[in-house]
């Protein structure tokens, strides 16, 4: 069970890139258990923030603490964070059956947990099937199971439903509500759909290349905030002479 | 024909030949996986280089192109790491140094030397005691390596984003695969030549993987077409006085187009 009063902490993050700023003076701090979603327009530094969250990146200033720890130090012992990318690249001619991989990167001890996992994810009858045969939506939730079974206790995931029809966006988001119930795991995911978002996710962190706003969905739609960031894109399209 | 079979020599053959192609086959799991052919393509031409220096300096060639392989593999590993050039410009600049550095060394030596021929297109007839020792060697560090590290080598190679994430190096099991496959390659150039041990390492992967339906099957094949070519080409090489690195790779190659053939025609493994 995670402890809610536990906070994940952003302090005055920045990041730049061959001279370009990127994130500038990030903070924020977040509950642990929440569901919670990033969003913003292209280019505001979505899948960058979580990048260096999952310390797959390197700051250029601040700092990221998750209880008092940094996310360079904490996986190496705590095993807390997880990620699922937007594009997982492997070789897909490779011959390994889902239940292969899942025995090959994950320590199974227990098989009920592991049947239990793949059930809640709805890929437990693919078990056997080639992992490069498996559709876009199924291979998501191949990630999320294998985020499960490491246990890691947060869970980033990047555009998870950016490669897969409305039927199969529908069952991620059904899925990862449940996954932050049932398990209990800290749902951070960078999405552009805000509908689906506003719909599923308890938390909303706007960003534009610093923190727009943070709060709950409903908060931040009645005060006009989630308007507010996508109109500044807007405008900047209609200044441009493009009307879409 | 059968006392042919019992001579010391052709047991030589037999075992080395079977031990490196047994593990040129698991090893080329990885090479397939993390699409190392070229790696392995530039180290093994390197022991041209090597078997030009060690002739022109006088001392054993066998040994020395096991730490000359092993410099080529850390040196593409380390400027590879650090340099804006991809990989595969590394390898190939490395690799035609080390050949060109070969050619002049070969310059020197006086007249046609014919002893390079050997390392060109192998020898496993010629295997001396030195060589049975080297290749226990590397059976036992090769066994050491995959029952120690192999699973998570695996998984770096499976999942390299997420073994980041995991604080495992990456780049630090990719530098040991390097430098232990430069040790295999290095002593597979004896059997079947510079110009050939990469089809030891990636042929029976490759044929295994036209017609596996899981990694075990994938795996399994791969050491048994590894192992069986070794065997066969050897013993087609003794019964017909041909080549024996050349009938390996024959061998190999049988292997790879009929299971193509198998997969493409009957859709085993689709």
């Amino acid at each position: 069970m995670q402890d809610k009063t536990k906070k994940i902490q952003v302090q005055n993050i920045s990041y730049k890139s061959g001279g370009v700023s990127i994130l500038e003076d990030i903070t924020f701090d977040m509950n642990y258990g929440s569901f919670a979603s990033i969003i913003g327009p292209n280019g505001a530094g979505k899948s960058t923030l979580i990048k260096i969250m999952l310390g797959l990146l390197k700051q250029t200033s601040g700092e990221i603490f998750y209880e008092g720890r940094t996310p360079s130090t904490v996986n190496r012992k705590h095993h807390l964070l997880g990620y699922v990318p937007q594009y997982f690249q492997f070789d897909r001619t490779l011959p390994i059956t889902l239940e292969e991989f899942f025995r090959f990167t994950c320590h199974i001890s227990d098989d009920n947990h592991f049947n239990d996992i793949l059930n809640t994810l709805n890929i437990l009858k693919l078990k056997n099937h080639l992992l490069g045969k498996l559709s876009g939506g199924e291979l998501q939730r191949t990630l999320i199971a294998y985020n499960l079974l490491h246990n890691h206790q947060i869970i980033f995931l990047d555009e998870p439903t950016s490669a897969i029809d409305m039927e199969g966006e529908n069952l991620i988001y059904s899925i990862l509500k449940e996954v932050n119930e049932k398990y209990n795991k800290t749902i951070i995911i960078v999405s552009h759909d805000i509908e689906t978002i506003l719909d599923n996710v308890d938390t909303i962190i706007c960003l534009n290349k610093t923190l727009h706003c943070i709060g709950g969905p409903e908060a931040l739609v009645s005060n006009g905030a989630i308007a507010s960031l996508f109109e500044k894109k807007k405008s900047l399209y209609v200044h441009k002479g493009c009307k879409h | 024909m059968l006392s042919t079979f019992m001579m010391p020599f052709v047991i030589k053959a037999f075992f080395c030949g079977t031990i490196i192609g047994s593990i040129c086959a698991c090893y080329g799991i990885f090479v397939t996986i993390n699409k190392m052919a070229f790696f392995s393509e530039s180290v093994s031409h390197s022991s041209i280089a090597a078997a030009a220096f060690a002739l022109w300096l006088g001392i054993d060639v066998s040994v020395f192109t096991i730490f000359f392989s092993l410099a080529v593999a850390s040196a593409i590993a380390l400027v590879s790491q650090s340099s804006i050039s991809s990989k595969d410009s590394v390898i190939g600049i490395i690799h035609s140094t080390t050949i060109a550095v070969g050619i002049i060394i070969l310059s020197f030596l006086s007249g046609g030397n014919n002893d390079i021929s050997k390392y060109l297109f192998g020898d496993i007839l010629a295997i001396t005691n030195l060589d049975i020792w080297l290749c226990t060697g590397l059976l036992v560090l090769a066994l050491i390596y995959m029952l120690k590290f192999g699973r998570t080598h695996m998984i770096t190679c499976l999942t390299p984003e997420f073994s980041v994430i995991e604080g495992i190096s990456v780049k630090l099991y990719d530098f040991l695969m390097m430098l232990i496959l430069a040790f295999i390659i290095s002593l597979s150039v004896k059997i079947v030549g510079a110009i050939l041990v990469t089809a030891l390492l990636i042929i029976p992967s490759n044929a295994s993987k036209n017609i596996a339906k899981s990694f075990k099957s994938f795996a399994v094949m791969s050491f048994i077409f590894g192992a069986l070519s070794a065997v066969a080409g050897i013993a087609f090489s003794v019964a017909a006085d041909l080549p024996a690195g050349p009938a390996i790779i024959v061998v190999n190659a049988l292997f790879y187009f009929l299971t193509f053939f198998m997969r493409s025609v009957f859709n085993f493994g689709v």
